[in-house]
């Protein structure tokens, strides 16, 4: 009975279907230029050019790392990374590797596992001499527990996330390091607890894996060279789902256990924000690998990020459109979260400044938004010469791909 | 021409909703019950589907033969319709006879299940489905410059779709036995046993027949936003929900004309409504609107005429 | 009518043994303690939002798919209020509350000027909640029930994104920051005073405490009568001289005041808040909570809110630790296929939830109005077509 009334349908749909498609177009007119994509950090991910299918192309991305295997230090960690996972690492999965990295040298500094003394090992990692040089340049704090690392460009070239040759930032990133002496000792004694909480589950997961990863990659070679003081380090991982409630949760759980000394995260600036005050309380140093927004660390003594913030990337993007890329007119894509405002925020205070002209501010919400056709109708409509996309990968990827079919971009 | 654009695009999108929504009316229809977990069906068709086309034509493969998309797709989607009718055996089929919200929150314990299965079986991050090459970039149809109106392959064929599911539902449900017996069942189920219709066989039916549109619905709708992940369900979910009310639930073209309904305002509101200037602050409304502009849009709409606009009035529930 | 004593007792003891929990559990250690507060006032949340849920959906019927809303609300009018004009609210009460130290400053509570500048937050909160409610249910509670749950369901998602987008009101998605705690000396970083942690509980408990009495109460008045009469047979109930839309009116109203204050406690909680925290999930969990107690049951509905709170959280602590015993690291995700199964099992073998409204609950209230009762609706037998 089924069978017989659904078997029509499926008729229609497969001699609909099985038609074929025409050749490829060459009838394309010219209107003026292609526009071309700049990125903010969010963007930055392998994922963007394998999901944007060859639309990615030439787009120029904001990062804090770039897995530019030139240097020796990147090198090291980037091969261990891939021979582990499989993939490439990403910028959080990098960030995430030294802040790990960076709790691990301040317990060193501290003498032992305790939380006041960590936070004032990170707290007097306050130049380039003390920091800690990473992959991802040297970590160091200033006195709200903020940092400032070098934002570098990187290009999309080849199907391949490039360090492109036109760099805005000239400060010089400090050498990469590769990880730790690999002196063979074994890690002894009563293990030292740090926490790492992040979105494991929920609409960030895929941020949460990278954290997990280069986490753990960084654990396994902290306790393979001798641990920290001697004895090894353990991970206790606090799932934040991305959600408020949920990194209060997490929080407190770290807050509960004495044996946890340090936490990295959270990875969201709204987590980070509801985390913030129950670190406090409990004296527990955070280091964030991935908040951005301006508040994380201000009024808190016991928040440090290993990034820069969301009004130094919005000025380093607009400087470079107007800078290096020398275009006058753009069209900004947010995702409407904490992250894309803000950095849309403080990127258009900068276009204010230099003349760049921001032709239209397209706000989308990524949780619900289901296809971007009409959204990049709207930035056709105003013709810009580039498209600054604040959001995510997953997002930006489909932007990019909407704008190649608009026949907005290459 | 640029509102013909837009009203193109809410179009295309609206009758994806559409087609989605029909899984929801159709079960609503037949034993009042919102499906929660139709969403997710959506998904596991997306999902199965880009998965059927890796194994056939390799995960990295840039061009994929038209007749092996479409095979795999049906596929794909007949094994969702197939999924559907377990999913009310399983889970729904217990609970007939107790409450309503029981099975409610029945579906939206499979919602839940579901997408982290489906989290645990083919990762968290985004995927994309493999089209036939120049399917949704080649223009049969260009309107204007490079910058002007396009209609793809992608485009004719789900609106051909689209119109031949419809005609093939009006068919089944309105000129076969079968259709007269899952309307008696939608009107009065204890009567319609007892003159002979078989209620397990009407549900299972309903079941598979939406989930194979919300399959195909899935797939288009992955195609349309350029990459899918377990999630795009869930939303998707939201909205054809929302269309179905909006077209009067129970209703199968009213479901249609929800989806399309919602699809073309969705698609105005990302046009014009930063054309609005804002009350109160410097600047006009926000585009982050656009998903609010279809419910406002339901809510409305369900003021005025409460049964939707397709839709008949309830008879005891006065 | 007087309380029916089984139940009175019941809840007396619940509330009784939510005060002891945190002296309880401070017995077996810092981290014990630690983490009962926090599951705990995670719990709380749950329950005060479910039971001012039940109000609406398990005693009257009329399915709402939006709560979240109107507990944002809550939140967002404390966590604006307080922290408008630099904490201009507590400033003003702290000019004139003597200032205490020690150990007075707890017995002496009330006057801490925090705590006064949350209790003026409250009744605007609440009245500003009950406003919204009105305004949204007068065109639409004459619905029938499911397309007022679409209309609640797409009020819900309006809210999230008015809230995100209107960013001169609500600070927009990076949310409402550094609101100050319930108290003054909550502040510093004092890990070992007992009360700068334990205050938002205690504050948690006796807001569940006057959830409590108000459902109680309103369930066993002639209005709560009403509401259940609407909801067991609309018909029946109208013939007999019920008025429906008031009632349903009266029932959303309850609700909204009592979700209200369940914001402020949110915000009590966490001294943040932002639109992440107005998410759909969390509507859909609080009718979880509702459902899987037993509708309509004061005492299921609050172990419904204890055990969907504290499910989430045991599996979250717990699972790494089973993780860590069996030598495989377990998928998070299998945290949600758990929650998903659980909900599941529960509705297929105890479909009237956990613990289900005991017939002699609320006998007498149908008798009386002479109206037959209904058993549940059922699948197949409601809004059937004309």
């Amino acid at each position: 009975m089924i069978r017989s009334r659904i078997a029509p349908l499926v008729l229609c749909a497969v001699a609909l279907l099985t038609t074929g498609c025409p050749p490829a177009d060459g009838g394309k007119t010219d209107d003026g230029d292609y526009s071309i994509i700049v990125g903010g950090d969010g963007v930055f991910s392998p994922d963007y050019v394998k999901l944007a299918e060859g639309a990615a192309e030439g787009s120029y991305i904001i990062t804090p790392y770039i897995n530019d295997t030139s240097s020796p230090g990147i090198k090291a960690f980037s091969e261990a990374f891939i021979a582990e996972y499989k993939q490439e690492p990403d910028a959080w999965a990098a960030l995430t590797y030294d802040a790990v990295g960076t709790i691990a040298v301040a317990i060193e500094k501290a003498g032992k596992p305790d939380r006041k003394g960590i936070r004032d090992a990170l707290a007097a990692m306050n130049s380039k001499e003390t920091g800690y040089p990473g992959v991802t340049g040297v970590t160091f704090f200033d006195k709200n527990g903020d940092c400032a690392k070098p934002a570098l460009i990187a290009e999309v070239k080849g199907g391949k996330l490039t360090k492109s040759a036109t760099q805005i930032d000239t400060s010089s990133a400090g050498e990469a390091k590769a990880g730790g002496d690999k002196a063979a000792k074994k890690a002894e004694g009563e293990p030292i607890v740090i926490g790492v909480a992040g979105p494991f589950t929920g609409g960030g997961q895929k941020y949460g894996e990278m954290i997990k990863a280069g986490a753990k990659l960084k654990l396994a070679e902290l306790n393979a060279a001798g641990g920290v003081l001697g004895r090894p380090l353990k991970i206790v991982w606090g799932d934040d789902e991305s959600t408020n409630s949920k990194a209060v949760n997490v929080a407190n759980d770290f807050a509960a256990r004495p044996e946890l000394c340090a936490v990295v995260g959270h990875f969201n600036s709204t987590c980070s924000l509801a985390a913030k005050a129950i670190y406090k309380a409990a004296e527990i140093p955070a280091l964030t690998p991935g908040s951005t927004n301006v508040k994380v660390c201000e009024g808190s003594d016991w928040y440090f990020r290993n990034l820069y913030r969301d009004d130094f990337q919005g000025f380093i993007c607009s400087d470079f459109i107007t800078k290096s890329l020398k275009k006058k007119t753009c069209v900004v894509f947010f995702d409407d979260d904490d992250y894309g405002t803000g950095l849309k925020t403080f990127f258009e205070q900068r276009a204010k400044e230099t003349g760049l002209e921001v032709l239209e501010s397209i706000s989308y919400d990524k949780k619900s938004v289901t296809e971007f056709t009409s959204l990049v109708t709207k930035a056709k409509s105003k013709a810009p010469e580039v498209i600054f996309i604040a959001g995510n990968y997953k997002e930006a990827a489909l932007i990019a791909k909407a704008c190649k079919k608009a026949g907005l971009t290459k | 021409m640029l509102f013909l654009e837009y009203t193109l695009n809410g179009l295309n999108t609206g009758i994806l909703y559409g087609l989605i929504a029909i899984g929801y009316t159709m079960v609503y229809g037949i034993i009042q019950l919102i499906n929660f977990a139709h969403g997710e069906i959506c998904m596991l068709g997306a999902m199965v589907t880009a998965t059927f086309l890796g194994w056939a034509f390799g995960v990295d493969a840039i061009a994929i033969p038209a007749a092996g998309f479409v095979v795999f797709m049906t596929l794909a989607a007949l094994m969702d319709g197939g999924f559907g009718i377990l999913l009310d055996k399983i889970a729904y089929k217990p609970l007939r006879g107790s409450s309503r919200l029981s099975a409610l929150i029945t579906a939206i314990g499979m919602s839940l299940l579901l997408q982290n299965l489906a989290v645990m079986i083919w990762g968290a991050g985004a995927n994309t489905i493999k089209v036939p090459e120049g399917y949704t970039s080649t223009a049969i149809l260009q309107i204007g410059g490079r910058l002007g109106i396009r209609i793809t392959f992608f485009h004719i064929s789900i609106w051909l779709f689209t119109i031949a599911s419809m005609s093939g539902l009006y068919f089944l449900v309105q000129k076969t036995r079968f259709g007269m017996a899952m309307r008696a069942t939608a009107q009065n189920p204890t009567a319609a046993s007892l003159m002979g219709v078989r209620l397990d066989k009407v549900v299972a039916t309903t079941f598979f027949v939406g989930s194979f549109l919300g399959a195909i619905g899935g797939v288009a709708v992955a195609i349309n936003k350029g990459s899918f992940d377990y999630q795009i369900g869930l939303y998707i979910g939201l909205v054809a929900f929302a269309a179905a009310v909006l077209g009067g639930i129970g209703s199968i073209p009213g479901a249609m004309l929800g989806g399309i309904i919602i699809g073309v305002v969705e698609a105005w509101a990302a046009g014009y409504l930063s054309e609005i200037p804002h009350p109160l602050v410097e600047g006009g409304i926000s585009t982050g609107y656009k998903e609010a502009v279809g419910f406002t849009v339901l809510i409305l709409i369900i003021l005025l005429r409460p049964q939707g606009l397709l839709g008949s009035r309830g008879g005891d529930r006065a | 009518m007087t309380l029916p004593r089984k139940e009175t007792r019941f809840l007396l003891i619940a509330l009784v043994a939510l005060l002891l929990l945190p002296f309880a559990t401070m017995l077996l250690g810092d981290r014990a303690w630690l983490l009962s507060l926090s599951v705990g006032s995670y719990c709380l949340l749950y329950m005060i939002n479910a039971q001012a849920l039940n109000v609406q959906v398990g005693m009257t019927g009329l399915l709402n798919l939006g709560p979240i809303a109107f507990v944002g609300l809550g939140a967002y009018t404390g966590a604006l209020m307080l922290t408008a004009g630099d904490n201009a609210l507590i400033g003003f009460y702290a000019g004139f509350v003597p200032e205490l130290s020690g150990h007075l400053r707890w017995v002496l509570f009330f006057l801490d000027p925090n705590f006064l500048a949350y209790l003026t937050v409250i009744p605007v909160a609440i009245v500003l909640s009950m406003l919204l409610s009105l305004l949204l249910g007068l065109p639409t509670l004459k619905l029938s029930g499911d397309y007022f749950a679409i209309v609640t369901l797409g009020f819900a998602q309006i809210f999230y994104l008015v809230v995100k987008n209107e960013a001169w009101l609500t600070k927009g998605s990076a949310g409402v920051t550094d609101v100050p705690a319930l108290f003054s000396f909550c502040t510093g970083p004092n890990r070992i005073e007992f009360f700068s942690h334990t205050a938002h509980y205690f504050f948690g408990v006796a807001v569940l405490a006057v959830c409590l009495y108000v459902v109680v109460r309103l369930r066993d008045s002639y209005l709560g009568r009403g509401l259940l009469a609407v909801r067991d047979n609309e018909l029946a109930a109208q013939s007999n001289g019920v008025n429906v839309a008031k009632y349903r009116m009266l029932s959303f109203m309850v609700f909204s005041a009592l979700a209200a204050l369940g914001g402020v406690a949110m915000l009590a909680r966490a001294k943040f808040v932002s639109p992440n925290d107005l998410n759909f999930m969390e509507s859909i969990l609080f009718l979880c909570c509702v459902v899987l107690g037993g509708m309509g049951s004061v005492r299921g509905v609050l172990l419904g809110g204890i055990a969907l709170g504290a499910l989430g959280e045991v599996m979250r602590i717990g699972l790494p630790v089973v993780s860590e015993t069996i030598g495989y690291e377990i998928p998070a995700q299998v945290r949600y296929v758990l929650f998903g199964m659980i909900l599941i099992l529960v509705m297929r073998y105890r479909p009237n939830g956990i613990l289900p409204v005991a017939a002699e609950e609320h006998a007498g209230g149908l008798e009386k109005l002479g109206a037959h009762r209904d058993a549940e609706p059922t699948f197949f037998k409601l809004g059937t077509k004309g």
